[in-house]
């Protein structure tokens, strides 16, 4: 977008003070100008296509939601920065407006309209499963997308005529007033650019006692997420029950927990065993901090067990962990036991973990 | 003379933004970076210095008896030196004089990332590969708070005791004048 801003203004800001061209023209200079826009537009919107393409074509396997609404975000963005612009290299044609509308729209894209939630100044390529874009945002840039564009057909030809016709006239000031009043209408950093999406009917496989659900779009990779809740359930055999269902996330209550498809296999290993051993857990409100530390490592300590051995790995899954993390060597030497006994630890570990307030 | 006009708006800016700093969002998800003035006005100040050699009689000064590349040295010299004294009399008025070295080594750097845009793409698009430098390292960059962190390509945001940032700045000055000194001699 900020490339945009500032190549529209340095083409359309060139154009005007090139004496030749103006002398040279076939047509008249605004439809000169248009066309050349629509050339820029073309050939940016390709590159924007084309990176979002090589984003999906690189993220083939991690689910998530390449969704269309967010190549049409990222399209409408780079229209808009275009006609704005195509509008200061119209209205101040210096050698410096194609700097200073790439500077400017720098600043103003990163600092005025930086936040997260401000429909103006973002690219949407890629995002988990679970979002989708807000409506009303993707309405807003799409409204303020075509009355810019407005903006910048009526005002070259306002400027052509200096003001002559008046209908023109009109009609300029009136699209780039309604531009401005839209962008600073539009919603700002009170609502989300992405929404936790509706939760549709979810397809599910059986997997021993617990039910697999995933999004109806990665039912070709539910194969996946029942491997893994079966891994995870043998591991507890003994130790824990599993759940009734292992939900994808988005699909549970409030669209809170799930486990997740999108960042590899020890991720959604790590991530169905967080679902089983959270069902178990027990929180209290008030205890004291000695007691609440006890119940915490004891959680750690049966996780970290749990997925070593659903993952058959001979050392602890390596993450980082901030804090006294004294507990990883009490899983290692029961780690070097017998099996039995493992069970045994594991046991005691999920008691303290259930311990009462 | 337009050009002075250009550089001395910037100036008046760094006077109002000087030393303070700005929190620019990261877009990479870590926490916003606060930049300053100084680090970020000579970006705006080294387009001025490139752009004050457009040369609107090309065609004369191709058939000049002088080579244009003498004068051009010689004008690269004064813009980049008036560039760096409004720099300076910005700052001091503003009472951030601490800032003068971050001000001056981006200076040199941006500078000489202008003159290689200048060389690739001529003196009119002087400002593009600077902004594609300047979007990365101010939003995707984690340089730390102080600058401490930076890696080389996030000199415009090192801190001032950063060796490899000095570097990289001299590089590129040294890279960009002499293309474009390059440039301006084949087609004399």
């Amino acid at each position: 977008m900020i490339a945009g801003v500032g190549l529209a203004a340095q083409q359309s800001s060139r154009l005007r003070r090139s004496g030749s061209d103006l002398l040279l023209a076939a047509r008249p200079l605004p439809q000169v100008e248009l066309t050349r826009l629509s050339a820029d537009a073309a050939w940016l919107c390709l590159t924007y296509v084309l990176c979002t393409a090589c984003a999906w074509v690189a993220t083939v396997g991690a689910p998530g939601g390449p969704w269309l609404e967010y190549p049409l975000f990222g399209l409408s963005g780079i229209i808009f920065a275009l006609a704005l612009g195509h509008l200061l290299g119209r209205i101040a044609p210096t050698r410096f407006t194609g700097a200073i509308a790439a500077i400017g729209g720098f600043l103003l894209f990163s600092l005025v309209f930086s936040s997260n939630s401000s429909p103006l100044a973002n690219i949407a390529f890629y995002h988990s499963i679970d979002v989708r874009l807000s409506p009303t945002h993707l309405a807003w840039r799409l409204a303020v997308m075509v009355l810019a564009l407005a903006a910048a057909c009526t005002v070259g030809w306002v400027l052509e005529s200096s003001g002559r016709r008046k209908v023109t006239s009109g009609t300029g000031v009136f699209f780039s007033a309604a531009t401005l009043i839209a962008i600073v209408a539009m919603p700002g950093n009170g609502s989300l650019l992405l929404e936790n999406r509706q939760a549709e009917e979810p397809v599910c496989a059986q997997s021993a006692e617990s039910s697999v659900c995933v999004w109806p779009e990665h039912a070709d990779r539910l194969p996946e997420a029942v491997e893994a809740a079966k891994k995870i359930t043998q591991a507890a055999e003994g130790v824990l029950f599993p759940p009734a269902q292992f939900m994808e996330q988005g699909l549970g209550e409030a669209g809170a927990g799930g486990f997740t498809l999108d960042h590899g296999s020890q991720d959604l290993l790590h991530t169905v065993l967080i679902e089983m051993t959270e069902s178990h857990k027990k929180w209290c409100e008030e205890e004291p901090e000695r007691k609440m530390q006890v119940r915490v490592d004891a959680g750690l300590r049966l996780e970290a067990w749990l997925e070593a051995r659903a993952a058959k790995y001979t050392k602890l899954p390596s993450y980082e962990y901030s804090g006294d993390t004294s507990w990883q060597q009490d899983v290692r030497a029961v780690m070097a036991l017998r099996d039995s006994q493992q069970v045994e630890s594991a046991t005691k570990w999920v008691k303290e973990m259930q311990a009462p307030c | 003379m337009r050009s002075l006009i250009f550089m001395t708006g910037c100036a008046v800016a760094l006077t109002w933004w000087g030393g303070q700093a700005v929190l620019f969002p990261n877009v990479s998800g870590d926490k916003p970076i606060p930049a300053t003035g100084a680090g970020f006005i000579p970006l705006l100040l080294s387009v001025g210095v490139l752009m004050s050699t457009i040369d609107h009689m090309a065609d004369f000064s191709h058939a000049a008896a002088l080579p244009r590349r003498h004068l051009l040295s010689l004008h690269l010299t004064a813009a980049f030196a008036t560039a760096a004294t409004l720099t300076c009399l910005a700052l001091l008025l503003s009472q951030d004089a601490p800032a003068l070295p971050l001000a001056l080594r981006n200076l040199l750097g941006f500078t000489g990332l202008s003159a290689l845009s200048a060389a690739a793409l001529g003196s009119r698009l002087s400002w593009l590969l600077p902004v594609a430098q300047t979007v990365p390292a101010f939003l995707i960059g984690a340089p730390g708070a102080r600058g401490t962190d930076a890696q080389w390509w996030e000199w415009p945001r090192a801190a001032v005791g950063n060796g490899t940032a000095w570097t990289v700045s001299t590089v590129l000055f040294g890279a960009g004048i002499s293309l474009f000194m390059l440039r301006a001699n084949r087609q004399s």
